[in-house]
C-alpha cells in the first residue's frame, strides 16, 4: 500500500491542519485512513496516498458550491443512485469512451452511480494497460455482476491477467491483494474513489441534481 | 422537542431534547441528543451526548463520545469514549478524556488531559495551582497537540505540530514541527524542533 506522511500530505496539497481536522469531523475523511506508525519523533500518521489525495482534490473542487454537510452526503452517499449513460456524456473529466462502453454493456436503461464505478474504474485502468475494448467490456460485464451488493466506498480495484485472460479482484480497504508468481497483476484502481470522481463530475456539471437524486 | 429541567435527583433513558437543564443530580442511561444542555449540578451519561450547545458549569461524567457545536466547560467534564468534537470549545474549568479532542477553536484557560487536541486554533494556557488548588496537576497533559495555530502555556505534551506555534512559560514539550513562525519562551523547556520556520520572539 502506498502510503503518504501528514507533514507531506499538507504540503503536496497546501492544506492547512485546521481543514484537515474539520474535513476528518465531517466524515469526509474516513477515520481509517488515519493510520498512526512509530516514528523517529515518537508516532506519525499517515494516509492511503492514491484514495486520500483524489478526495481532497474532490473537496476542494467543490468546497466552494456546497457546504460541507452537502459534500459529506455527496461523497460518502450511498451508491445507488440510477443514472442513464447519456448523463456522462460531454461532461468534463469523463473519457468520451465511457457512455458507448456502459451503455454497450448495460444497456440504455442505465446504472447505478456504483455499478458505473466499477465500470469507469476498469474503463479508465483498461485503457491505461492497453486492454482491447471488447476485453474491457468482458471484464467491466462480470465485474459488475460480481460487485452486485457489496460496499464500494473503500474498495480497489485490481486488475490481472492469467491464462491469457483479463480478471479483477475486489478487495475492501487500503490493502492491495498479493498474488503468487504465477499472477501478474497490473495494476490497481480505487472504486471508492472513482465513485466520487464521477459524482463530482456529474455534480459539476448538472447543477446539483445529482446531491438531490440521492436523498 | 420537549425540554426538560432536573432540579432534584432524576434518571432519564436518553432521547431527544430542546433545551435539557441539569440543576440537580441526573443520570442518563442511554444516548442523548439536545439542542442545548447546561450541567449546573451533576450528570452521568452512560451513552454518546450530541448537542447544539453544552454549557458544564457543574460536574458532567460521559462515558461514550460527545459531540456539540459550542462547548464550555467553567466546571469539570470527562469523557469517557474516545471522541470530544466540537465547532468551539472554551475551558475555564477542566476536560479529562482518554481519547481525541477535535474542534476549530479551542481556548482553554483552565486545565486539559487528553491523549490529543487537534483543530484549527488551539490556545491553551493553564495557570499554576496556585488558582487552581482543586485539581491534581495544574498543567495541562495532552501527548499530541496539532492546529494550524498552536499557543501554550503551562502544557506537558510529548508532540507540538503547526504552522504558527508559540511555546509559552511553564509548558514541557519533546518536539515541536513548524511550518510558519515558531516562538519559544525562555522559561520553556522543549526538545527536539523541527520543520521550516521562522523565530520570532515574545
Amino acid at each position: 500500500m502506498d502510503l503518504i506522511s501528514k507533514k507531506d500530505l499538507l504540503a503536496t496539497t497546501g492544506i492547512s491542519y485546521g481543514q484537515l481536522y474539520r474535513w476528518k469531523r465531517e466524515r469526509l475523511l474516513p477515520e481509517e485512513w488515519f493510520i498512526k506508525q512509530s516514528s523517529y519523533t515518537g508516532q506519525e500518521t499517515f494516509f492511503p496516498k492514491e484514495q486520500v489525495l483524489s478526495r481532497i482534490k474532490a473537496i476542494l473542487e467543490l468546497k466552494d458550491e456546497h457546504s460541507l454537510e452537502e459534500l459529506s452526503r455527496l461523497l460518502m452517499a450511498t451508491p445507488d443512485t440510477v443514472i442513464a449513460p447519456e448523463r456522462f456524456t460531454g461532461v468534463r473529466g469523463i473519457d468520451g469512451d465511457f457512455p458507448a462502453t456502459l451503455a454497450g454493456v448495460l444497456g440504455k436503461d442505465g446504472s447505478t452511480i456504483g455499478d458505473a464505478a466499477v465500470a469507469y474504474a476498469i474503463h479508465q485502468k483498461g485503457k491505461e494497460l492497453g486492454i482491447a475494448k471488447a476485453a474491457r467490456a468482458d471484464l467491466i460485464r462480470a465485474s459488475i455482476q460480481a460487485m452486485k451488493g457489496h460496499a464500494l466506498h473503500d474498495t480497489l480495484c485490481t486488475i490481472f491477467a492469467a491464462h491469457g485472460k483479463y480478471h479483477a479482484c475486489f478487495s475492501a480497504g487500503s490493502a492491495r491483494p498479493i498474488f503468487d508468481g504465477d499472477l501478474e497483476a497490473l495494476g490497481t484502481v480505487s472504486v471508492g474513489e472513482t465513485m466520487n470522481a464521477l459524482k463530482v463530475a456529474l455534480e459539476a456539471g448538472s447543477s446539483g441534481e445529482l446531491t438531490e437524486e440521492k436523498q | 422537542m420537549r425540554d426538560l429541567t432536573i432540579d432534584g435527583m432524576s434518571k432519564i433513558d436518553g432521547g431527544e431534547y430542546g433545551m435539557l437543564k441539569v440543576d440537580g443530580m441526573a443520570t442518563c442511561s442511554g444516548n442523548l441528543s439536545a439542542e442545548t444542555a447546561t450541567v449546573d449540578g451533576m450528570f452521568t451519561g452512560e451513552g454518546d451526548v450530541s448537542v447544539g450547545a453544552l454549557k458544564c458549569d457543574g460536574m458532567a461524567k460521559i462515558r461514550g463520545n460527545v459531540k456539540a457545536g459550542k462547548l464550555e466547560v467553567d466546571g469539570m467534564l470527562k469523557v469517557g469514549g474516545s471522541k470530544l468534537e466540537a465547532d468551539e470549545i472554551s475551558c475555564d474549568g477542566m476536560i479529562k478524556i482518554r481519547g481525541e479532542i477535535s474542534a476549530d477553536v479551542i481556548k482553554a484557560d483552565g486545565c486539559i488531559d487528553a491523549e490529543e487536541i487537534t483543530g484549527d486554533s488551539i490556545f491553551v494556557r493553564s495557570h499554576g495551582h496556585f488558582f487552581r488548588p482543586f485539581f491534581h496537576h495544574a498543567k495541562s497533559r495532552i501527548k499530541l497537540i496539532e492546529a494550524t495555530t498552536v499557543e501554550l502555556r503551562g502544557v506537558v505534551a510529548d508532540s507540538v505540530n503547526g504552522k504558527d506555534v508559540r511555546i509559552g512559560r511553564g509548558c514541557h514539550i519533546n518536539s515541536v514541527d513548524c511550518s510558519g513562525t515558531l516562538m519559544i519562551s525562555p522559561w520553556a523547556r522543549v526538545g527536539t524542533v523541527t520543520g521550516d520556520y521562522a523565530t520570532v520572539r515574545e
